[in-house]
């Protein structure tokens, strides 16, 4: 590889004058391996990208070299990395950069000095605070003050056909009010909830919408909104197409006409004398016409009327006595729902949004929180509980005659691998099976695999095959008891001391758990239980002060475009956010001592088994736990894991994601 | 599925060596009679075509289906006596 050398040097001398632009250019160009430590030079290209001056070139080869798998963990003779040099020369950006890649900050060179050290013994103040707070989670001492702010950024509500946002208006008494913010938006959003489920059996009685062109209702919307509301500030509504079936014991009349239902309540706010509550409710003739007022077709209709004054004295009752109370800050001034039913005819409500921004000023960090309400997909089952009928019957439509399937091995196999099943081997009696199986998968092609290639523990796959466990949590929690008593032990001297200030925590991806909380009402408890299971990535241990931290290291690459990256965990985040949905962040056990913690997470990580995770190394335990087996170990772990899902479940989906992506 | 019969409990209590087909939970003498004329006479071979099938209960059912005429329920047996085996040996 005589040519290798020459091109290295080559790049090496482009490096070094810093010529960020030739140097990307020439690693498009030529191939060449960057993780080659150069002769004579004693150290590679990376090494020497990382301490160049001035900064900003130095900042731009580094990102160019990794994002062109530059190894951030490459030793020279002295066992010195591109981290070492990093801390050494105190290029902050540049150790981000490198430990977002998997550069190892704990490594040690060959006098046994770590980059902690070296940040430490050169004074580089700057990267050792990096690297104290962000990278090792394993001090609770420094900064336990909030490092950060998190503030409702807009609401959200959908439906199927409508998005529409909701900014609070900014306001003088916002920022006194700062804690109160998510249980108020909890609060309106119940309020809501209730009354749409109050609405729904009645609507889904009565009429679907049909219609594609429904630009004059939205315009209407929009109109009516900024007419009656004061305080409205933005609303994007998205039209999305929907088609709908008709009921099958309608009146006549009425299938023949295409017909909306459109049901919005407007907020005002205490400042305008009488609260609006605005309701349409159209069908098609009467909104050319422009007499809206109501219409009433049957019983069901009168029903509505009913339920509407229910919503309008529910809504004046509450705004009032937020008047009293003064406490309402954050105008927030409409809700719109728009009901409809897709063409399985199952039904969805509304469902809210809120939209956090986190923000980490001393790390420059932004990071939205995305949290789904659990309450506003619970169906309403008491009169609604006999209309899905007609769904069902074309549910069933689905014959069973077994079409001739004439297919050989190879073709067989293809067919079942584009499905998504794996078949073992084919033989000659197999083959009967898998001909079965593929007849069976085209006519229904939604198969979820239990556990897409993952094995977990033995008792986590016990628990996943049975649900029997459930019923019987008597041996988990004398287990969690008996970790817990000694923690409480004053006495002992624990790792990082006995302040409540650590939690553990759990990266789910959002992909697999698919709005779970939603979910979970409708289904098998225990179905629950293994999309959970299978959705975790990681398991960690963080601190209060900055709880999203463990997310720093993927932002910082994402901000660069970096979409690769050889740290397991921040790839994982990273391909998340390509697919623009946000990371669930899901902080359980919180306050506790920090060993406690480090007990959680290695007890729920052995029982997911690390293979299965992110996660680079296994835990420590600490305390009683530390002398079980590893048996008890992992039914503990498993109870704990229990746990988390049922918060999880109580608590809705918080997704994060980085302020760029939509 | 609350409670696992004696037989499965034999079963997945020790290495199955040499172990007669009827031994396994779900299969008794028809069952094992049948899958002994088709061939499979021990319960390792069984285990093997469970192997083969790659765990996969719907098709393992089929599969006992289809070679003795099982029922669902000894099907399920069967399969949740080999499983748990495989969890405890293999």
């Amino acid at each position: 590889m005589g040519t290798t050398f020459r091109d290295l040097f080559k790049l090496y001398d482009l490096i070094q004058c810093g010529e960020s632009r030739s140097v990307e250019k020439f690693l498009n160009e030529t191939i060449v391996d960057l993780n080659i430590i150069l002769p004579c030079k004693g150290i590679g290209v990376l090494h020497l990208a990382v301490g160049i001056e001035p900064l900003e070139k130095s900042i731009k080869c580094t990102e160019i070299i990794l994002k062109h798998g530059g190894d951030p963990n490459i030793v020279n003779d002295d066992g010195l990395s591109p981290v070492h040099i990093a801390a050494i020369w105190g290029r902050v950006e540049n150790i981000k950069l490198l430990i977002g890649c998997g550069g190892d900050p704990s490594k040690r060179d060959i006098d046994g000095i770590s980059a902690f050290d070296y940040a430490a013994q050169e004074q580089q103040w700057e990267v050792y605070d990096y690297l104290r707070n962000v990278v090792d989670l394993t001090d609770d001492s420094f900064g336990s003050q909030c490092a950060f702010t998190l503030d409702l950024d807009k609401i959200l509500v959908t439906t199927d056909q409508i998005v529409a946002e909701y900014e609070p208006v900014t306001n003088d008494q916002l920022s006194r009010m700062s804690v109160r913010k998510s249980e108020m938006v909890r609060d309106w959003c119940d309020k809501n909830t209730i009354t749409m489920n109050k609405l729904y059996p009645t609507i889904l009685g009565e009429t679907y919408l049909l219609d594609n062109e429904s630009e004059p209702w939205l315009d209407e919307i929009t109109k009516d909104l900024n007419d009656t509301t004061l305080s409205y500030k933005t609303c994007k509504s998205k039209n999305v197409e929907i088609s709908g079936i008709q009921p099958l014991e309608q009146t006549v009349n009425k299938s023949s006409e295409k017909q909306r239902v459109s049901v919005y309540e407007n907020f005002s706010l205490p400042g305008s004398p009488n609260c609006v509550t605005h309701v349409n409710y159209n069908n098609k003739s009467s909104l050319k016409k422009k007499s809206i007022k109501k219409f009433s077709f049957d019983d069901d209709a009168k029903e509505y009327d009913k339920a509407l004054i229910m919503v309008q004295n529910k809504t004046n009752e509450w705004l009032s006595s937020c008047e009293e109370k003064k406490v309402f800050n954050t105008r927030r001034s409409s809700a719109s729902s728009g009901v409809s039913s897709n063409f399985s005819g199952s039904i969805m409500l509304a469902n809210v949004h809120e939209d956090y921004k986190y923000e980490d000023k001393e790390e420059n960090v932004v990071l939205i929180e995305r949290r789904l309400r659990v309450s506003s997909i619970i169906l309403p089952v008491d009169e609604g509980a006999n209309d899905p009928s007609p769904d069902q019957t074309i549910l069933s439509v689905a014959s069973s005659l077994p079409p001739s399937m004439e297919y050989d091995t190879e073709t067989l196999r293809k067919e079942l691998m584009k499905l998504g099943f794996k078949p073992g081997p084919i033989q000659e009696n197999t083959k009967t099976l898998y001909l079965k199986k593929l007849h069976a998968l085209k006519k229904n092609p939604i198969v979820v695999k239990s556990n897409e290639g993952k094995t977990y523990s033995i008792e986590l796959e016990r628990s996943l095959r049975n649900s029997d466990w459930m019923n019987n949590l008597a041996p988990y929690v004398e287990l969690e008891n008996k970790a817990r008593a000694d923690f409480l032990n004053p006495n002992k001297k624990w790792r990082e001391g006995t302040a409540k200030t650590s939690f553990t925590y759990l990266l789910l991806d959002p992909r697999m758990t698919n709005n779970l909380p939603g979910r979970a009402g409708q289904q098998d408890p225990h179905v629950s239980w293994v999309t959970f299971v299978n959705s975790i990535f990681y398991v960690g241990k963080g601190k209060r002060s900055r709880p999203y931290s463990h997310l720093y290291q993927a932002l910082t690459l994402w901000k660069r475009d970096f979409r690769q990256s050889k740290d397991k965990k921040v790839q994982h985040i990273l391909d998340i956010w390509s697919d623009q949905v946000g990371v669930i962040c899901l902080h359980i056990f919180q306050n506790v001592i920090p060993a406690e913690a480090y007990t959680y997470e290695a007890s729920m990580i052995d029982v997911l088994g690390l293979q299965n995770l992110k996660n680079l190394k296994s835990g420590n335990y600490y305390g009683v736990a530390s002398s079980w087996p590893l048996k008890e170990r992992r039914m503990f772990g498993l109870y704990l894991l229990y746990k988390a899902m049922n918060i999880f479940l109580s608590e809705g989906e918080r997704q994060l994601r980085p302020d760029d992506i939509d | 599925m609350s409670s696992t019969s004696q037989k499965h409990r034999n079963f997945v209590a020790e290495p199955m060596g040499d172990k007669p087909v009827t031994d396994l939970a779900g299969v008794g003498e028809v069952l094992g009679k049948r899958l002994e004329t088709a061939g499979f006479d021990k319960a390792y071979v069984v285990l093997g075509q469970f192997l083969v099938l790659k765990k996969d209960r719907e098709l393992f059912q089929e599969w006992m289906k289809e070679t003795c005429n099982a029922n669902s329920k000894q099907s399920t047996d069967c399969y949740q006596c080999l499983s748990d085996w495989c969890d405890e040996f293999l």
